[in-house]
């Protein structure tokens, strides 16, 4: 393998590693705070890229701008499903909350395929249809490299946002509240934090994260009504690859996982590839299972007492 | 007089007896195909769903790639059959012990995790045996499937009608229960309620959590496979996505926590409900509403579980043991 | 609380029961089943493909129906394996449905072609081709279109003998092929056909890979067959991983001559998709356009028609090719079958279905029929089916091969 194979992979694996990670940032914030296996999270990702869909099949609005409209109303969206279904499980053995997350993800993808029929849409925009072209570095000894511009641009939003929210989660009052939650909800109880109002916003916060995640990605996937679960399992993975409520972690697993996809692709044969990042999702879960950047012991946390 | 308690127990096993003649003895008797077909899907899906009742709802490990287990039993009789001409009568129980073994081994590498990171570890362990199906082409024959020869006689497990599969589903499924609730009545059942219930009281009083979990979990492979096994058998055509796909573990969790979870009747309650309904649904409904059915599991799910999350038997066991707790004192 | 469970209870078995109730089998109309996934992950193809054989009843009972009598379809859902079994059982057993036309899937075909075959019913399939459908010596089972082995025969043959000489020319010893394929049962079912007649050819196979349709990233499979450096990709692809390989092909500079197949680069969404950069691909399978070339003047006026009717309802699109296949499929049984047998009696249509010596030319989509016979080993496959070659030109799917039928030429 000559040097511009192995950058041309490797920026290939970062990516789409970014891509992973912007899809899996809200979710981590809510398993990290709220304890919640969402399986539902895929759908809401495939919600917001027929959002984006639509408005640009109907008025032209570019994805990049329809950003502004899916954003505020898939928080809305997070605030009323928390309210419905996922306020009442808190404290209720993990079964139940895993089910009925289950249960809104077949009814979310079957609506869907209701109302929107199982066609495959997508959207194509022009001015990302030329790839962005690195080298040659003959001085490397390297051809040139190619990067695609959607997913490039994905990538520094999912950097962004990680970045954002570090510093959000460490600086901001709202942040450290957030924080003391996770780590412990009795306690910041006991501190006066109204617990039912920092999931709620951070249970949206993740929707809404999600959201941004597909209006970046209708330009690079085609959106179907099943495509939320094709991403939910490599989502869980970053998640619990990079310990769960650390979004910084979930970046660099996103990565770490985007890279491992495309590499095993490359060397071992693209149909084993997804069988590859379980393999080492297991195996990470057995070693050392807060993850990456988790907190040790964290994964010990058991049944949560109710709130109110 | 007898106690009350003896006396509801002799008359509990009464209606057990009836109850089981009628199931018995009513295939006999009905004569349209279909529903015939009905029963044996029931009875199936009532097997497979007590068999992962055993792990998920009397231990407390709930599983998401019971799917895999369900896929060995299908391809392994139905492989030990074609390539080596062994009837499936006994290949069900080769593809029983694999599974259990395979079973024991996830078992020993994540039992040590919690709740909701086990879950996804089984989660990541179906959908690499799914993958795995779809890849040992050479063992699998991968995406294209297998199909069994139609040759219907005892050896081959195949049969012209279909009263003789409702017997032998009827058979499994009534198995599973009397398994369930042998577990439940056993020290095994206790243990596991031990464990369930507070993990660290358990293992402080020394119960051997891990190996008790493990049995179960050897228990309920075994079974789910030859559940799978008695599919193979019956739609005579496996391939890994009918047999190995997330969907018949999250099925089987639905028929399952909505019926009781950790009962003996539970798993076949949500089996005798959802099934009938499924069939319907699709008779009438089919081609003019795409996926309602599915919505309607979605929202039965989220419903039972918000309002009645011990299922529909484990909530009536509740209210009938109240009753009979504040019931007139025996003589 | 416990009037709530009985009540559930009582709704369930009064569905169970009334879904079991028998239809009163109507003597003055044809009752043909239909299995087909309208729901579930397949449902994409599946309801065009249905909709293919819905507009071949309408007209066939519009011009006063078959021996005078009209066709009614009794639809079922299929959108898995499992169902698929379970509403054949329902439509033989309580709509005492005696013909069943499905199933756009293979895998789904596989399970309702047995049940009809233990229960000695007529079935035609349109659409599925992998060959296991037509390899079990079946006596009830015939398939109306091509199978895998006969696209991919078709695809292999026309790389080396047309596409390497006119546009690379390069003889076909020297080609240098690539071979990808989903790992589903078509793609599997496909990749092997073409493996298959790569080797009997001789020919240079560079790269075979096998990936999942559902992947999100396909640059290392691009990457892969980049350093293979073939002329010429062979592909089984279903749409959304054929659009994902294109784009992520273009932009790796990867850009050999693609021969896909009708579920990927050959549907209509292609076009959306890629705009401009779909010209020139070409995509075996189904013929894109019901040729009216060569073809007889019945037919000829049959498929106009059809096309008429498919505009009528889909918004003036032009008819997708799984809907044509499913409409020649319906066709062969109510203009050649079903007049021949003058029942729905199973044996009866299955002796007409094994007399037919059609020509081609004479059946729609250019298609003769005819049934291989239960002595031979794809008992039930109509060896008069064959598969085409199209092409991306000007934003239209032409057909260009065979030529006593194309439109237009290889560009």
């Amino acid at each position: 393998m000559d040097a511009t194979l192995f950058v041309q992979l490797l920026i290939a694996g970062v990516l789409l590693g970014g891509i992973y990670a912007l899809a899996s940032i809200g979710l981590t914030l809510i398993f990290g705070v709220m304890k919640i296996v969402n399986f539902a999270h895929g759908e809401f990702l495939m919600v917001a890229m027929y959002l984006s869909f639509w408005l640009y099949h109907y008025f032209k609005l570019d994805p990049y701008i329809s950003i502004l409209i899916v954003v505020p109303l898939l928080f809305l969206v997070g605030i009323l499903i928390y309210r419905l279904l996922i306020k009442p499980t808190i404290g209720a053995p993990v079964l139940t909350q895993i089910f009925v997350t289950v249960g809104l993800s077949m009814v979310i993808e079957n609506l869907a395929l209701l109302f929107w029929s199982a066609d495959f849409r997508t959207v194509s925009l022009e001015y990302l249809q030329n790839a962005i072209i690195l080298g040659p570095y003959p001085s490397l000894g390297m051809e040139e490299i190619i990067v695609n511009p959607a997913r490039l641009i994905a990538f520094c939003i999912a950097l962004f946002l990680a970045v954002a929210f570090y510093f959000f989660l460490k600086l901001s009052y709202t942040g450290k509240v957030i924080r003391a939650t996770s780590q412990d909800r009795f306690t910041a109880l006991l501190m006066g934090i109204n617990i039912d109002r920092i999931f709620k916003l951070t249970f949206a916060i993740g929707i809404m994260l999600v959201g941004v995640a597909g209006a970046l990605m209708i330009p690079i996937y085609t959106v179907h009504p099943f495509v939320g679960f094709e991403f939910v399992l490599v989502m869980f993975v970053v998640v619990v690859l990079g310990g769960m409520g650390s979004v910084v972690g979930a970046t660099v697993a996103g990565i770490f996982i985007g890279i491992i996809e495309v590499f095993s692709g490359f060397l071992l044969g693209p149909e084993s590839k997804e069988a590859i990042y379980f393999l080492v999702f297991i195996a990470a879960l057995v070693i050392k299972p807060s993850g990456l950047f988790g907190l040790e012991g964290e994964e010990e946390l058991e049944r949560i007492e109710a709130i109110d | 007089m007898k106690p009350l308690t003896e006396q509801l127990k002799t008359r509990q096993a009464a209606i057990l007896c009836i109850v089981l003649l009628i199931l018995v003895l009513s295939p006999l008797f009905v004569k349209n195909d279909f529903y015939l077909d009905g029963f044996i899907l029931i009875f199936l899906w009532g097997a497979f769903s007590g068999a992962w009742n055993i792990i998920s709802g009397y231990a407390g490990m709930v599983s998401l790639c019971h799917n895999a287990f369900f896929a060995i039993g299908a391809y392994t009789s139905t492989l030990l059959f074609l390539r080596l001409g062994i009837t499936p009568w006994l290949g069900m129980f080769a593809g029983g012990i694999l599974a259990s073994a395979v079973g024991v081994i996830l078992g020993l590498v994540c039992f040590r995790l919690r709740s909701h990171y086990f879950v996804l570890a089984t989660l990541a362990f179906g959908q690499v045996s799914h993958i795995v199906s779809l890849n040992w082409r050479s063992l699998t024959e991968g995406a294209e499937g297998i199909a069994l020869p139609i040759e219907p006689n005892l050896y081959n497990m195949t049969f012209a009608g279909k009263l003789p599969y409702v017997y032998i589903a009827l058979f499994l499924f009534v198995a599973v229960m009397a398994v369930s609730y042998v577990i439940e009545h056993s020290r095994l059942g206790y243990y596991l309620t031990a464990f369930r219930e507070n993990e660290d009281a358990a293992r402080a009083l020394g119960v051997k959590t891990g190996r008790v979990r493990l049995v179960a979990m050897a228990i309920s492979c075994f079974l789910a496979a030859i559940t799978g096994s008695l599919y193979a058998q019956y739609v005579v055509y496996i391939d890994p996505s009918s047999v190995a796909r997330l969907q018949l573990s999250v099925q089987v969790a639905l028929f399952t926590i909505v019926g009781g979870l950790g009962t003996v009747l539970g798993p076949a309650i949500g089996a005798m409900i959802f099934i009938p309904i499924t069939i319907f649904l699709r008779a009438n409904l089919g081609t003019a509403v795409p996926g309602l059915h599915m919505i309607i599991y979605g929202l039965i799910l989220i419903l039972v579980l918000l309002y009645m999350p011990k299922g529909i038997y484990g909530t009536l066991r509740e209210k009938i043991g109240r009753i009979r707790a504040t019931s007139k004192p025996e003589n | 609380m416990k009037r709530f469970i009985a009540g559930v209870f009582l709704l369930t078995f009064v569905c169970f029961f009334s879904a079991g109730q028998a239809v009163v089998a109507a003597d003055d109309v044809w009752r043909i089943g239909a299995i087909f996934p309208v729901t579930g992950p397949l449902s994409k193809n599946g309801v065009k493909n249905f909709d293919g054989v819905k507009i071949a009843t309408e007209m066939i009972n519009d011009a006063g129906g078959v021996l005078g009598k009209k066709v009614v379809l009794v639809s079922a859902d299929a959108s898995n394996p499992e169902a698929a079994a379970s509403e054949a059982n329902r439509l033989i057993t309580n709509e005492k449905i005696t013909a069943i036309i499905g199933t756009q899937a293979s895998s789904l075909s596989m399970a309702a072609t047995t049940v009809a075959e233990k229960n000695k019913i007529f079935y035609i399939e349109n659409e599925g081709i992998s060959g296991l459908i037509t390899a079990r010596g079946f006596k009830y089972i015939f398939r109306t279109t091509f199978n895998s082995t006969m696209m991919t025969t078709q695809m292999v043959d026309y790389a080396a003998d047309v596409l390497g000489p006119k546009k690379l020319g390069k003889k076909a010893e020297d080609l240098r092929l690539a071979i990808i394929h989903e790992d589903g049962g078509f793609g599997t079912s496909s990749g092997k056909g073409l493996t298959a007649r790569a080797k009997a050819r001789g020919l240079n196979v560079v790269a075979t890979e096998k990936y999942s349709a559902k992947s999100a990233d396909l640059s290392s499979l691009v990457l892969k067959l980049r350093r293979a450096k073939p002329d010429i990709l062979l592909a089984a692809q279903y749409i959304n991983d054929s659009i994902l390989f294109h784009r992520q092909a273009r932009e790796m500079r990867f850009t050999p001559l693609v021969i896909g197949t009708t579920a990927g680069q050959g549907n209509p969404d292609f076009i959306k998709a890629m705009g401009k950069d779909a010209e020139g691909v070409l995509a075996g399978g189904i013929p894109s356009e019901i040729s009216v070339q060569g073809l007889a003047e019945g037919p000829q006026k049959d498929a106009k028609e059809f096309v008429k009717r498919y505009q009528a309802t889909h918004n003036g699109e032009y008819p997708n090719p799984t809907s044509f296949v499913g409409f020649a499929g319906a066709w062969v049984l109510y203009q050649f079958i079903l007049p021949k047998a003058g029942s729905l009696d199973p044996n009866k249509l299955r002796e007409a279905a094994l007399s037919l010596d059609v020509p081609r030319g004479e059946g729609v989509l250019n298609w003769g029929v005819k049934f291989a016979g239960p002595d031979q080993k794809n008992a039930g496959q109509n060896v008069f089916a064959s598969a085409a070659i199209n092409q991306w030109q000007d934003g239209e799917m032409k057909l260009i091969f065979p030529r006593a039928i194309a439109s237009s030429d290889l560009k």
